[in-house]
């Protein structure tokens, strides 16, 4: 089997076996098959009162909380890089916020916040130390000889960092930045659930729970799905190779 | 001016790699620094251009020197083209027509038609000419070369080499460049200067060789230079 077909057919193969699942179950109510959750995502969903902006709002939540963390863990995790005074000075921190379960996360900012900005903060919280955590690798890992060709030719520092520093770190970026995303996601709607905001895809996932409706369940899980693989390959656009420059190894920190 | 280096000691956690090292290298010449693998030949140049420090001594002739140097490996920004590599390092330089001498240096080293190729692109030595086009087109005051033909088959070498000196020729630095083999350094040198290598490292430093003129003289005068350096740095083995 040619490459390129492997990855439709894997998908083929377990749609087939959440099929079958679906049938041997034969109870739709409890486990839906994939015809009833596109029946449900179109009839209820798609076209039901809100949907557009129940996905955008959870979307721009998810957008925003990843954006801040991207650009502050940028930023910090360059800076930790450069001095290993900041890295020790930042350690503590970034160690609570990895340790900590996200539900402490989620019901503190509850107490704390107003309920529709806590899936944005506790997005920010699960990323900020994945993105943090790679830059400051990918900086502190940049090619020593490199460093010292720029700096016997007198090149000055900020040129140093933008042809030496970030082009050398852009792998590790991506790297957390396509976890953080998938993440995003994941954390954000498991936010709305538990604040079950006026909109959004974590209080209709809430709703789907009250009043019993794992198909509804299914179809929104969909939606995410759908929505995530847009944005991965949204990043991967980004990130391309469109000049045929090629970076250096990549690493993954994620938790 | 002249580099002059007086009683230089460098020890790297506790082992001496120099001891009250004293050398002079002329101007506007290719002085070659020829010894064995790991007789500190390229801590002597990452001294004399400030990449490393040194524990004491004195080095008179590089104040307010600018420096290209010419690694053992090219050392280029992978993620750059060929141009861009060459402009990295000269839009900070000074010059205002930079771009002119950026044109110059890859047509001389013919890589100007391949500008927009990245280093995965090149081959080994079109990645090392770029090397030298960049520390040519770069107004350093001294070129220093560490070993820069190292990994290079001898035609390759020996073409590289031609258009090094094509290269000088048309400006005459200060070139300091080590080896350890001895073609090269008769191919290249004006002046080759032997550095003894000896376990004892910390006695013999001083133990330097000096042929002048290596390349300059009339034919027969060349040869008999040849063969004594060739006698010398061949007597200098096999006394270890």
């Amino acid at each position: 089997m040619k490459k390129r077909w492997i990855k439709p057919f894997a998908i083929l193969v377990w749609l087939a076996i959440w099929f079958i699942a679906a049938i041997i179950i034969n109870d739709s109510l409890k486990f839906p098959g994939p015809l009833e959750t596109l029946k449900a995502l179109f009839a209820n969903i798609i076209s039901g009162e809100g949907f557009f902006r129940t996905t955008l709002t959870s979307l721009f939540r998810i957008l925003f909380g990843f954006a801040a963390s991207a650009v502050l863990g940028l930023i910090f995790g360059v800076a930790a890089g450069l001095k290993k005074g900041f890295a020790d000075f930042m350690e503590p921190l970034i160690t609570v916020i990895k340790s900590t379960p996200v539900m402490s996360f989620i019901i503190l900012a509850m107490i704390w916040f107003k309920f529709t900005t806590v899936p944005i903060i506790i997005c920010f919280l699960m990323c900020f130390p994945i993105i943090y955590s790679n830059m400051r690798e990918g900086i502190s890992r940049t090619d020593s000889d490199l460093l010292a060709m720029a700096k016997l030719y007198k090149v000055k520092k900020s040129n140093i960092m933008r042809g030496i520093y970030l082009p050398s770190a852009k792998a590790y970026f991506y790297s957390a930045a396509n976890i953080c995303l998938g993440l995003g996601f994941k954390v954000t709607v498991a936010a709305e659930v538990l604040t079950s905001p006026d909109y959004g895809i974590g209080s209709r996932l809430y709703d789907a729970k009250i009043y019993l409706e794992p198909v509804e369940v299914f179809a929104w899980t969909l939606v995410i799905l759908v929505l995530s693989y847009i944005m991965e390959q949204l990043l991967k656009l980004a990130f391309s190779e469109k000049r045929g420059r090629r970076e250096e190894g990549a690493a993954i920190n994620g938790n | 001016m002249a580099i002059n280096i007086k009683n230089l000691t460098k020890e790297y956690s506790g082992l001496k790699v120099f001891e009250s090292f004293s050398i002079d290298f002329n101007d506007n010449v290719i002085n070659c620094i020829l010894g064995e693998s790991g007789c500190g030949k390229t801590t002597l140049l990452n001294i004399i251009s400030g990449i490393e420090n040194y524990s004491s001594g004195k080095i008179t002739g590089v104040e307010g020197c600018t420096f290209s140097y010419i690694f053992q490996e090219p050392r280029l920004l992978n993620w750059y083209n060929v141009r861009e590599n060459m402009e990295y390092v000269m839009e900070d330089c000074g010059i205002p027509d930079f771009e002119d001498r950026i044109d110059k240096y890859l047509k001389i080293t013919g890589l100007y038609e391949y500008s927009k190729l990245y280093p995965h692109q090149l081959s080994g030595g079109m990645k090392q000419r770029l090397s030298i086009a960049r520390a040519f087109a770069y107004p350093g005051d001294i070129l220093l070369m560490d070993e820069p033909f190292k990994a290079l088959d001898m035609k390759l070498k020996k073409e590289l080499t031609g258009e090094f000196l094509k290269l000088w020729k048309e400006d005459e630095r200060t070139v300091l460049f080590v080896t350890h083999e001895l073609e090269e350094a008769l191919m290249m040198a004006d002046n080759v200067h032997i550095l003894g290598d000896n376990p004892l490292r910390e006695i013999l430093r001083t133990d330097i060789k000096t042929l002048k003129g290596a390349r300059s003289g009339s034919e027969e005068e060349i040869v008999l230079k040849r063969k004594t350096l060739y006698s010398v740095f061949t007597g200098h083995n096999k006394e270890e």
